[in-house]
């Protein structure tokens, strides 16, 4: 996960760079940048159940951002109806629930790309970017606590863009 | 295309945000949407709120705005009831009384 964390890192250097008066391209540039950090983080860890180490690079070529943001939205749905039912406290509740948060942000951040690199129209603060980049580092921490159990790992398949294991 | 029903019953949606928004308390100066379509052509609200400065001091920042958005999303049901796919944007009270944008005003 280095270079998803460094991505975050850079996006938090680029967001507070001028202390003052951000500049909009820090700004904007740290938004894009903390997408990018969720992104990689998740493809990483798609990747890395791959077991030839050489391949690993082509295969996190095959992700696509709307694909992944499909299957970011078909978990949400999921969970969101799950977790509406307001189940008894348990580790598949808390899984459920990092879960969530990590989706949800993927979303959230990639919209929020989307309008940093191509609206000019737009004009950034301080408080939104750096929102956004402690939304990404909390879904970091939430990815950390759930990434090797069974639902979090069967999800990084659905960000391939097929169908979940087990639907038809 | 998809058309959620945010679209079609629009003054139906704006009484459930309004409903939505009530009871978020001191933190939150004002809240402002617009309905339209993602980058992907997903229909969807996007929500720009305005906080108080000692709401998003860096201690308090994510906090607050888990609470407001979690809030709004759990009465709204934007997705579930509305077709409509949830985004915010949060900005403090001093940035915008700088800024002066149209859009948060």
């Amino acid at each position: 996960m280095a270079f998803a964390d460094d991505l975050l890192e850079q996006a938090y250097h680029l967001a507070t760079r001028e202390r003052r008066k951000p500049r909009q391209a820090s700004l904007r540039r740290a938004v894009s940048t903390a997408y990018y950090s969720i992104f990689h983080l998740l493809i990483s860890e798609a990747t890395r159940n791959w077991k030839g180490v050489r391949q690993r690079d082509a295969l996190a070529r095959v992700f696509e951002h709307g694909k992944m943001k499909s299957a970011c939205q078909r978990k949400v749905g999921e969970l969101t109806v799950y977790l509406a039912s307001k189940p008894k406290a348990s580790p598949k509740v808390a899984i459920a629930q990092h879960l969530w948060i990590v989706a949800t942000t993927f979303i959230e951040a990639q919209q929020k790309r989307h309008a940093a690199d191509y609206d000019n129209s737009r004009d950034w603060t301080r408080i939104t970017v750096m929102n956004q980049i402690a939304s990404v580092s909390n879904a970091f921490d939430s990815w950390r606590v759930i990434r090797k159990e069974q639902a979090p790992q069967a999800f990084l398949v659905t960000l391939f863009g097929g169908k979940g294991p087990g639907k038809v | 295309m998809v058309i959620g029903r945010g679209f079609v019953k629009r003054q139906a949606l704006d009484a459930a945000v309004l409903d939505a928004i009530g009871e978020l308390g001191p933190d939150v100066i004002r809240v402002f949407y617009s309905v339209g379509e993602d980058w992907t052509g997903d229909p969807s609200i996007f929500f720009r709120i305005v906080l108080s400065d000692g709401s998003t001091t860096d201690d308090k920042l994510l906090r607050t705005t888990q609470r407001v958005s979690s809030h709004i999303e759990d009465r709204l049901e934007p997705m579930e009831e509305w077709g409509l796919l949830p985004y915010f944007d949060f900005r403090s009270k001093s940035e915008q009384d700088e800024l002066k944008a149209k859009a948060w005003a």
